[in-house]
């Protein structure tokens, strides 16, 4: 046994790209898997700060004007021996004033000596601190908010209306400072200004159930109600918010289960490829040992011998690759989320080396196997793998249920997607790996047709049957079609983190309270200021949401605008609408048809098409609106929340035309934004560069493109990795076949030929065969969108995609030919006596 | 008529051991010539020099009048695609394409199709038996049925010699003696000059001349009557 090992391991060395190659396939799997285990804790972090950010770790949430502070105050004193702590703030919506720059920012307010207090109190990880030895009030702030102003220690910032604070401490983006659109801070002043005051409560065993049989935390808030006489000042849903955000990061686990599911299914397939070819190339010597005596188990001993050593490097090459990649995407997320976000544990390592280890064994095992359990004579037959044709009626089958399940995915009602897409995509990998045999033989009969002499025509005729290039026929086929679904899935990802404010376009937005103007005077006095080019007033309205025709009513509240006119719609969609759409919107408001444009995805979730007819009422269901709204238009914006739709500001009633807040969005050069706030700035009025008035959007798309950076580059990783298996492998494999042709008499101009003809046959073959099947991939790709909420446009070919695919087959192409130049090159070099003397021995 | 004319030819693979040492050899056309030798004595190395696969360390060989060392690797690819068909031990079939597609190899590489061969195809697919496996794969066949495949890709062209490398080497002896009947008939029906390396006296005496070689040299050149007695060389014994 001895004697088998040693000769497995110096065999590992005799093919060292190859066993590169190999290798690396392992630490791939092994890498991908660790992320995968690893990288929910974003989610989980995410989702829990979201839902949890206005609680603040508090039980209880009691909002109220001051007056009714004493009494609250009284009430908690009187039940300390429940309550465990509280603490009062102030909060509102501000604007910090720089040099360059007006940010829009949420404050907290404590009493003065309280801040310590409330950072203990909302567990805030004080990242720096350096008491404030400055006349000026203390501030804590937030690290988003501390970089959007560019504050350190000590400094000094302006809040409009409210005076100048110094920078005592920065705290981590956790609970109450995680920036939530706005970035946040929390400063010692006087609470009396403020409109409400807010205490939030910590009980000491809120879940304990009372002889009443409710939860102690619901008894008190319901006793604090009815003292205050208010059954809106107590709110306790904190743990309900916890619970959604749980189903939120369980929706975001099985999406990254799915995609890292296929690409270890992509590169065990890859590892099985090369393990297959390489089990081939051993065939002489599995006969020696065969003939010798051994026996079939010993036999793949020796075989998986060699793979564990693949898995155990690439293993420990993977768990490093994964580290890298884990402080990679930590580094990115530091600015809207907590550093070190991620953290793997010694358990994860250890399952990741485990499940990578396992695949690529598994990986090895099967060709291992069926090479062992063949006979001496059978092993005899030589080195060549011939392609095994599969039944035309099993291809037309798979053909034709893959087509059934895609297409239906994509066109079938909202609620059946998910399941027939997951049927469609598990159908489009069977189909794939049925069929591409067979189109490279029907490719290759086309050739032949074309070409009926020559080098052309032998390389058509010898394709079809040579298993490795229907194999590589099949990888590019199955790469194209993974690019293609890797970054349908990256692109699903990608909307997840794509903050909802991303559908307003313009460099600029006002916002004015100022009551002495209408709108038209005050956009007409913002672009008359120098370097303002164009703008619209668009007003929104909060608290509305949907209803059927008929007054049954949709279960979403909508981020509900109007325009004064279709242009106002070009700032609120990030995807023009199209100037049909604009038209038909104006028509109709001139007409009195009362239009709305609605988002994608309430067109999609409630099925609502162009033409219909729908209500808008208010949170208590009334039908404030009066007449019915006919869909204009649908926008095809793709954000992380599209609750959106747009109504003509003259189909609103006149009471709710006064509640609304008009918000300005101007375009113009940003750099000249200190001069045209000096001119438009007032108490009422206030300008804003986009990214001020948006603060923690710019940082949110940065992490989100980095986070998807990482997986395009592991997904890319894979295909090239793949591409470069396929070719050096192959290539490989095929010297002898090449010392054949050239002995029967093929000239450099055949040879050329003949890998040129090859080449185009495969890598044209195969990225035509792959965009069909990543078209069924696209198209299951919007049924798994709606695992994370998401109704997406269909667009049968996208472009980015297309382009991204044909550049791989491109370069497929280019190192395949290169390859085969290089190795038909080689065996003109050496002597063909030489290898035949070389095989001889070794045989 | 001379077909090849080799002159003094000397060929080392590791520039000191001389495999064949200073080889003098004139190859008529329509000749069956047998190289008979034992194991390592060259005959192989003589065979690939005499088409064109090896280029000797010195000396030259002239193939119908053209100087085949100073022929680029191009040149003697259409030579032995043209005037020399070539036949290995291990038969040296392409393994993914069928029996008429391996004997056509030749004709397609030289950008003809297989219409300009179709009558010369068939015949020789007559001839090797093969009729009707023409659509088989090598793997399919026998050792001997691969052979006779070898043997008609190596004459489709029409060459004037034919070279083989122990073409029974690989085979049992009703195969062998096929084989070499084949040889023999291919040689009287076509006038296709036939040139065998063997280490077998039995199959040498299917031909027309016998060349014996030893440690790279030529010992001895023996003409063989149709009666099957030995002639006088035309070349002095060594």
């Amino acid at each position: 046994m001895n004697i088998l090992f040693k000769h497995t391991f110096s065999s590992l060395t005799r093919d060292p790209m190859q066993s590169v190659i190999v290798v690396i396939s392992a630490a791939m799997i092994t890498a991908c898997v660790l992320l995968c285990l690893t990288i929910t804790s974003i989610f989980e972090i995410n989702a829990s700060l979201w839902a949890n950010y206005s609680y603040g770790g508090a039980d209880m949430l009691v909002v109220l004007p001051h007056e009714g502070k004493a009494t609250a105050e009284g009430w908690l004193s009187e039940n300390s021996d429940v309550v465990s702590g509280y603490v009062v703030t102030g909060e509102s919506v501000v604007y910090v004033l720089s040099e360059n720059d007006t940010v829009h920012a949420s404050v907290m307010a404590v009493s003065e000596g309280e801040l310590r207090h409330f950072d203990e109190f909302t567990d805030a990880e004080v990242l720096e601190y350096r008491k404030n030895s400055s006349a000026l009030p203390s501030a804590h702030v937030s690290r988003a908010f501390a970089q959007a102003l560019s504050l350190s220690l000590g400094d000094t910032f302006e809040v409009k209306g409210m005076g100048n604070f110094c920078v005592e401490a920065i705290c981590n983006n956790t609970m109450r400072y995680f920036g939530n659109a706005r970035v946040a801070f929390a400063v010692e002043t006087e609470l009396s200004p403020f409109q409400t005051i807010r205490f939030s409560v910590k009980f000491r065993s809120p879940d304990r159930i009372c002889e009443n049989g409710v939860s102690e935390l619901d008894n008190c808030a319901e006793a604090l109600r009815e003292l205050l006489g208010n059954r809106n000042a107590v709110r306790t849903e904190g743990a309900e918010k916890l619970a959604d955000a749980a189903l939120t990061v369980q929706n975001g686990k099985n999406l990254l289960a799915v995609a890292g599911a296929v690409v270890i299914v992509v590169m065990a397939c890859l590892m099985y490829t090369s393990f297959s070819v390489i089990v081939r190339a051993r065939v002489n010597e599995l006969v020696k040992f065969k003939a010798a005596g051994a026996t079939p188990p010993q036999t793949v001993l020796i075989l998986l011998a060699e793979a564990a050593v693949y898995a155990l490097i690439g293993g420990l090459v993977g768990l490093g690759i994964g580290a890298v990649l884990i402080a990679r995407i930590n580094s990115l997320i530091a600015v809207t989320i907590a550093g070190n976000a991620i953290t793997a544990t010694v358990g994860d390592y250890l399952l990741a080396f485990f499940i990578g280890g396992m695949c690529a064994l598994a990986a090895c095992a099967l060709p291992s196997a069926r090479m062992s359990l063949r006979s001496v004579r059978a092993l005899l037959g030589g080195e060549e793998r011939f392609t095994k044709m599969t039944p035309i009626p099993a291809v037309i089958v798979s053909m034709c249920a893959t087509i059934a399940f895609s297409v239906s995915s994509a066109l079938a009602p909202a609620s059946l997607r998910l399941p027939l897409a997951f049927t469609a995509i598990v159908c489009a990998l069977i189909c794939l790996i049925l069929t591409a045999p067979r189109l490279l033989q029907a490719f290759c009969a086309l050739t032949k047709r074309m070409f009926s002499k020559g080098a052309a025509n032998i390389a058509a005729s010898a394709a079809p049957s040579n298993a490795s290039v229907s194999a590589s026929f099949t990888m590019l086929v199955a790469l194209v079609s993974f690019i293609w679904l890797g970054m349908s899935l990256v692109d699903i990802v990608g909307y997840t983190g794509v903050a909802a404010t991303s559908r307003y376009t313009s460099d600029l937005v006002a916002v004015s309270t100022a009551s002495d103007m209408s709108d038209a005077e005050k956009l007409d006095l913002f672009l008359s200021v120098d370097g303002i080019s164009d703008g619209a007033a668009i007003r929104f309205l909060y608290g509305y949401r949907f209803a059927s025709a008929d007054g049954t009513p949709v279960d979403e509240e909508l981020f509900l605008l109007a325009v004064n006119s279709a242009k106002g719609l070009d700032y609120c969609t990030a995807k023009p609408l199209g100037e049909n759409i604009l038209a038909e919107f104006d028509e109709m408001a001139a007409n009195g048809k009362r239009p709305v444009v609605i988002s994608r995805f309430l067109a999609e979730k409630y099925g609502f098409e162009v033409g219909d007819e729908l209500t808008i009422l208010s949170s208590a269901l009334r039908n404030v609106f009066g007449d019915v709204f006919t869909v204009a238009g649908v926008d095809d914006t793709v954000t992380s929340r599209d609750y959106f739709a747009a109504i003509y500001f003259g189909d609103l009633p006149d009471d709710i035309a006064q509640q609304s807040t008009a918000i300005f969005y101007l375009n113009g050069d940003a750099d000249l934004f200190p001069a045209m706030r000096e001119m438009i700035d007032s108490e009422n009025t206030t300008l804003f560069k986009r990214d001020g008035y948006y603060p923690l959007e710019d940082a949110d798309n940065m992490d989100t493109e980095g986070i998807l950076s990482v997986f395009s580059a592991i997904i890319y990783s894979v295909a090239a990795l793949g591409l470069l298996d396929l070719i050096v492998i192959t290539a490989n494999s095929r010297r002898r076949e090449f010392d054949v042709l050239r002995l029967a008499g093929m000239t450099a101009n055949n040879a050329s030929s003949y890998i040129l003809t090859e080449t185009a046959i495969l890598s044209v073959g195969g990225a035509a065969s792959g965009f069909l099947f990543a078209f069924f991939a696209n198209s299951a790709s919007r049924g798994v969108a709606q695992m994370v909420d998401l109704y997406l446009p269909y667009i049968p070919f996208p472009a980015r995609m297309a382009a991204t695919v044909a550049i791989g087959a491109g370069v497929f192409a280019l190192l395949w030919a290169l390859s085969h130049a290089l190795a038909f090159r080689s065996l003109a070099r050496g002597g063909y006596r030489k290898r035949e003397d070389v095989r001889l021995r070794s045989d | 008529m001379k077909l090849i004319d080799a002159q003094h030819i000397s060929h080392s693979y590791n520039g000191k051991d001389l495999v064949l040492d200073d080889i003098c050899l004139t190859i008529r056309r329509g000749e069956f010539l047998s190289i008979l030798g034992a194991s390592g004595s060259g005959k192989t190395t003589l065979l690939s020099v005499l088409g064109g696969i090896e280029r000797p360390t010195s000396g030259k060989v002239f193939v119908d009048g053209e100087d085949i060392c100073a022929a680029n690797e191009s040149r003697r690819a259409v030579l032995r695609r043209t005037k020399i068909g070539f036949v290995f031990q291990f038969f040296n079939l392409a393994p993914y394409l069928t029996v008429e597609q391996n004997i056509l190899v030749p004709i397609l590489l030289g950008g003809k199709g297989k219409k300009s061969v179709a009558e010369r195809l068939d015949k020789l697919l007559s001839v090797i038996g093969l009729e009707d496996r023409r659509n088989s794969l090598p793997g399919k066949l026998s050792g001997g049925e691969q052979q006779r495949v070898a043997i008609a890709r190596g004459l489709i062209c029409g060459p004037d010699a034919i070279l083989l490398d122990e073409p029974t080497g690989n085979l049992d002896s009703v195969n062998s003696e096929g084989i070499m009947c084949l040889l023999g008939e291919i040689n009287r029906r076509f006038g296709t000059t036939v040139i065998q390396v063997t280490h077998s006296e039995k199959n040498a005496g299917y031909g027309s001349r016998v060349l014996c070689i030893s440690d790279g040299r030529i010992t001895g050149d023996v003409s063989l009557r149709a009666d099957g007695k030995d002639d006088v060389s035309e070349e002095r014994l060594r």
